[in-house]
């Protein structure tokens, strides 16, 4: 409280100087440091298993890799979950491995569309020739993607499509999926019963699109949704919901349990078998990662919809925009649903 | 149940006058809150009061309180630590990597006890000797701590193998029939409470946060117990990322994410001023239990997830206005003038 001001002064420009070294140190060390890819080592380029025979015919390439040469820049909307995690990391490897000529650049909106907006605008200053993005905000990016075709470059919506009119929008039905999820639950119910619901981040579009989907699926059955609540797609959170639910509704009144991700269901299985109640209780979910996989093939998750990463198909495409070829409009990944009957098949390639 | 004579004593504190409450009624006013709204709920809730659901909410309150404990000794300073959820983020990976490299268990759990009082040392540091505010100081640790977790676990969750003894006492058995989280929770409160009722530390805590000038000039170790606050603050978090990841059997680096707030939400409902030198430790323990036992009754009487946050909110307020000075000092004037 009582220092003199230079003392003060020397303090924080020490301390500044010290955060910009630990900045600097943490940037200069930015390899990305991802678990290896299980898709790569491929002897060619082709899109991943979910990509079915329609996706992989709309992305054959007829160019020769070796030709492919132009700059990428990829604006991912948060790298802070692991499907951003693993796009904005293996996007630039698989491009690496199989396109030498193609420079990708890679930015994290971090959740915010004004950011992004912002992000769009550098890669255009930066002569980019291919844009991918996947918005954090569909609506709000729209301008910054007009702009960046009025300045001559092609644009790929990846996962999430944006407002306007793009080359090509690449990613799975959320819809779909949680369609599938339902099919599967309603089938194995044998059409009756009753099932509660993990719903994701409220008002997100992915909630919304596996919810709308899951009932479209429920709607002519005989089982019923008695409780829904949102985890967050939170496995903490997951665990906390499913316990109050088992609190609410005894053994028996509780048939499945559908979540919109893998993490939401690992939660409610733990709190399933710690109460005892793994017998009575199928868990669904959606999105297809190893654990979930693992899970399956233990026989403690019932069934997860996959609701695949589209690193290869975003290089792969990006690939066909440098080298001028025509893209169709839409490339829709499947809806894989994975169960203990066919796990195996997709054990050492999850969707995730 | 004690339906007749409960509600009688929260009616007695709820009779606000002009005379200041003892800290013993300050701190029974969040007890009686929750007595209340339990008793409507056992009328209404019939699951509530099984001993399952019971043992249920202790040990979804036992996460947030121990933050929260953690988290009084840095407010009652006037401070505020935004990093308590980074925090616990960083120790569960940090455990999680150390398990899968080998690191027996005990160590690894010490060492992400250790992380969280690195960074709680730092916020310390920061707020005492360079007299940057607690708030954006611990904000920025924050964010850099944040992305540390994502950074060394490449965004994901990592998971490993929580069947060691040590876990199940951190996350997932009963000690004396009672969740093992809970129990840690009960230990860390108790710590708590003495701490700041007996020790010279707790004291200047009280003093610093009344008046930092005064305080100093009474010859009160102002930079060296701020920092110590907020190493406590940090270590707490971390040993409730221990928890967390321990039940888990994973350490997430998006754990906790909302935490900071639910805990700093606790201390306040509990009574603990956010001008500091005022509440305790006690209040706290109240507000942790408090903000469990409403969410555990919303799902069980299914209330819609929209409709959640907004009984959420409305609660909080009217929690803080019984429990802070707010409506006694609008009493006060009203009679004066």
């Amino acid at each position: 409280m009582q220092w003199n001001s230079k003392v003060r002064r020397a303090a924080a420009v020490g301390s500044s100087l010290l955060a910009a070294v630990v900045l600097a140190a943490c940037s200069t060390n930015s390899a990305p440091t991802g678990s290896a890819s299980a898709d790569a080592g491929a002897g060619k380029p082709e899109g991943s298993i979910y990509c079915g025979e329609k996706c992989q015919a709309q992305l054959q390439l007829a160019a020769a890799p070796s030709s492919i040469s132009c700059s990428v820049g990829v604006s991912w909307n948060s790298a802070s979950h692991p499907y951003g995690a693993k796009h904005t990391q293996q996007i630039p490897k698989y491009a690496a491995q199989f396109f030498p000529g193609m420079k990708v650049t890679v930015a994290d909106a971090q959740g915010d569309g004004g950011k992004q907006s912002g992000q769009v605008d550098d890669m255009i200053a930066q002569k980019i020739n291919v844009l991918v993005v996947s918005p954090a905000d569909a609506a709000g990016l729209s301008d910054a993607v007009q702009r960046a075709e009025a300045a001559g470059i092609k644009v790929i919506a990846a996962d999430r499509n944006v407002e306007t009119e793009v080359s090509t929008y690449i990613g799975s039905d959320n819809v779909e999926a949680g369609k599938v999820a339902g099919q599967a639950l309603v089938k194995a119910l044998n059409n009756q019963g009753t099932v509660v619901e993990l719903a994701g981040s409220l008002g997100a579009s992915p909630t919304i699109d596996r919810g709308k989907g899951f009932r479209e699926a429920l709607a002519s059955s005989g089982v019923k949704i008695i409780a829904t609540q949102t985890a967050n797609y939170d496995h903490a959170q997951g665990l906390k919901v499913m316990e109050d639910f088992l609190q609410r509704f005894g053994k028996g009144q509780i048939n499945a349990v559908f979540a919109h991700n893998d993490q939401m269901s690992f939660g409610a299985i733990q709190a399933i078998e710690e109460a005892g109640r793994a017998d009575e209780i199928k868990v669904f979910g959606i999105d297809g990662e190893s654990g979930a996989l693992k899970d399956i093939q233990a026989g403690t998750y019932t069934a997860t919809v996959g609701y695949p990463a589209v690193v290869q198909e975003t290089v792969l495409a990006a690939a066909k925009l440098c080298a001028g070829e025509s893209i169709d409009k839409r490339i829709v990944l499947d809806s894989t649903l994975i169960d203990k009957s066919n796990v195996d098949r997709y054990l050492s390639n999850p969707p995730q | 149940m004690t339906l007749k004579s409960q509600p009688t004593t929260s009616a007695a504190a709820l009779t606000v006058g002009p005379t200041p409450l003892s800290r013993l009624t300050r701190n029974l006013v969040p007890l009686g809150v929750g007595v209340i709204l339990v008793v409507a709920v056992a009328v209404l809730v019939p699951n509530f009061f099984q001993l399952s659901n019971i043992l249920n909410v202790g040990r979804q309150a036992a996460i947030v309180g121990v933050i929260a404990i953690g988290v009084t000794f840095v407010i009652l300073t006037a401070g505020i630590d935004l990093s308590v959820g980074a925090i616990l983020a960083v120790s569960g990976v940090t455990m999680a990597l150390l398990i899968n490299s080998g690191t027996p268990a005990p160590l690894a759990i010490l060492a992400a006890l250790f992380a969280g009082l690195a960074i709680g040392t730092i916020n310390g540091l920061g707020a005492a000797f360079l007299h940057i505010q607690p708030f954006i100081m611990t904000l920025a640790t924050m964010v850099a701590v944040q992305g540390l977790s994502l950074r060394l676990t490449s965004g994901g969750p990592i998971q490993f193998s929580n069947d060691d003894a040590i876990f199940m006492v951190m996350g997932k058995s009963q000690i004396l029939g009672l969740p093992s989280p809970f129990v840690i929770f009960v230990f860390v409160s108790i710590l708590g409470i003495l701490a700041l009722r007996y020790l010279a530390f707790g004291r200047s805590l009280y003093a610093i946060g009344g008046s930092f000038e005064a305080a100093r000039l009474s010859g009160v170790p102002t930079r060296r117990t701020l920092v110590i606050a907020y190493g406590i603050s940090g270590v707490c978090a971390a040993l409730a990322g221990v928890m967390t990841a321990s039940r888990l059997g994973t350490g997430d680096p998006v754990a906790g994410s909302l935490s900071n707030l639910d805990a700093i939400t606790a201390v306040v409902i509990g009574g603990t001023s956010l001008l500091g030198g005022r509440g305790g430790a006690v209040g706290t323990v109240f507000g942790a239990l408090l903000l469990a036992v409403l969410s555990n009754i919303m799902n069980l009487v299914g209330i819609s997830p929209f409709d959640q946050q907004i009984v959420k909110g409305v609660v909080i307020i009217a929690a803080v206005l019984i429990t802070g000075d707010n409506l006694r000092q609008i009493l006060k004037r009203r009679t004066v003038s």
